[in-house]
């Protein structure tokens, strides 16, 4: 009788040692090992690795990012003339015909510095076109397919409209060559 | 009878003064010591005499300390910049002249040249010597020949006997491209802008005519990798070579373009970035006296 007793008190103790443990782990794995989810409360992280990866691979510029503002027809028609006008500036590849004259700068700066003086006199008249004649001097300015002496033309073109319209700070200037820097300095 | 002779005689006189082609020193070319060979079109010599007219009447007051130092000048007036490229340029010639015909070789020389002292530099031996050019300098390229192959050469040029004995000989060849190609569309060829354009090709050409050594003629040196004009002797290494003495004509008389429109501006601009573009880093001044042989 003594001895079954003895048994009882010993199983009653290991039950109750073993439902501590267990108590005690799962208590301390909630603590220590949190869910994901109650600690990030960005939407990104809300849905699958899947979807987080396809929103980082986007490739798109600052302005994409955000709704496009809209445009008054004398800038939109500004904005098509200046991407017809990129397009048709002379690349360096010109400067690889074996039956140029390198000594002297390619006429063709003679074409594009007439497109120029015409993007210049529209933006002097119409000062509402300011920013997109700053969007066009930088995209211009940033193409490297494009001959050094007018991309540097572009960055200088850039910078006097920026400070004409106090918008210099709003510019990234790095994002230029230090080469283009040097040029665009020197045509004050 | 008698007449009638003396007749035909004044005739054929007019005839053959009327057909020859004329080296013309009258205009203000001639003026300034500048001789027009008879190969130049007479609308380019119209033209010429206007651009240095014109480069006499300026007054660049932008000059800075440095643009002054390069061309070793005490002020950009018209009266300096005007002496400054009549010492190197003597003679402008026309597309058509053929250098190959009109030079000859004349004697063998072992080339020990010697650099000019202000002494030898006077008007008498720039008289003597005389240029070559086009928006080439030929003078310079005549002289380099001779050197590198120990020859003395002399060039028919202007109606006279050159001798190629310094890179000061100074003849210019033109081409109609400095008229056309080269030219702001948009404005006349006598346009105030397409001149003072002209006038910036004719001082770095101008600068090929000095140097002595290894530097004679203030040669071009090569583009390195990664630039527009990688692998072609296309740009300088002195920082007072032509294409700075063009970047710096460009940007002063760019700035004595009063009334200039944005389209010539820009155009002056490119010109310059090109110009700028083409100077190597780690440049240094060379010596710009020019050598001479005996």
């Amino acid at each position: 009788m003594r001895r079954k007793s003895k048994k009882l008190t010993y199983l009653f103790w290991g039950i109750t040692f073993l439902g501590f443990t267990v108590g005690l782990g799962w208590h301390l794995s909630g603590k220590y090992f949190p869910q994901q989810a109650s600690q990030h409360p960005d939407p990104f992280f809300d849905g699958s690795a899947e979807l987080v990866g396809v929103v980082e691979e986007r490739e798109a510029s600052p302005e994409e990012k955000r709704p496009l503002p809209e445009i008054s027809p004398e800038e939109l028609s500004f904005r098509e003339r200046a991407n017809r006008v990129l397009e048709d500036f002379p690349k360096k590849e010109i400067l690889k015909d074996s039956n140029r004259d390198l000594h002297k700068p390619p006429p063709e700066l003679v074409d594009a510095s007439t497109e120029l003086g015409a993007i210049e006199d529209l933006l002097d008249k119409n000062p509402e076109l300011t920013k997109e004649g700053l969007r066009f001097y930088r995209k211009c300015a940033l193409q490297e397919a494009l001959l050094s002496s007018l991309r540097a033309l572009c960055l200088h073109n850039l910078k006097q409209r920026a400070e004409r319209a106090g918008l210099t700070k709003k510019i990234n200037w790095k994002q230029f060559p230090d080469q283009l820097h040097r040029i665009a300095d020197r045509l004050q | 009878m008698k007449n009638t002779v003396t007749f035909i005689l004044t005739l054929s006189l007019i005839l053959l003064v009327g057909c020859q082609k004329k080296n013309n020193t009258s205009g203000f070319s001639g003026r300034l010591g500048i001789v027009l060979d008879s190969s130049v079109p007479e609308a380019e010599r119209e033209l010429i005499d206007m651009d240095l007219f014109r480069l006499s009447e300026v007054n660049l007051n932008s000059a800075s300390s440095r643009d002054l130092q390069i061309l070793g000048v005490q002020a950009f007036s018209g009266n300096q910049l005007t002496s400054w490229l009549r010492t190197r340029v003597s003679f402008i010639v026309g597309e058509d002249f053929d250098y190959g015909e009109q030079a000859n070789i004349v004697g063998t020389q072992t080339y020990r040249p010697q650099i000019f002292s202000a002494s030898l530099l006077n008007e008498e031996e720039i008289e003597q010597n005389s240029l070559i050019t086009i928006m080439i300098n030929i003078g310079g390229a005549l002289y380099r020949y001779g050197k590198r192959n120990n020859q003395v050469l002399t060039l028919d040029v202007g109606g006279q006997r050159v001798y190629v004995k310094s890179p000061r000989v100074g003849v210019i060849q033109i081409g109609e491209g400095l008229f056309s190609a080269w030219s702001v569309k948009s404005s006349a060829r006598d346009a105030l802008a397409n001149s003072l354009i002209r006038l910036s090709v004719f001082f770095h050409e101008a600068r090929h005519s000095d140097g002595n050594g290894d530097n004679v003629t203030f040669p071009h040196a090569i583009c390195p990798d990664g630039h527009d004009y990688a692998g072609n002797y296309s740009c300088d290494s002195a920082a007072n070579g032509p294409y700075v003495v063009d970047s710096v004509m460009l940007r002063n008389l760019r700035n004595a373009c009063t009334g200039c429109s944005n389209t010539e501006i820009q155009t002056f601009k490119s010109f310059e970035a090109d110009a700028l573009d083409r100077m190597l880093p780690g440049s240094w001044d060379k010596d710009i006296r020019p050598e001479q042989i005996p």
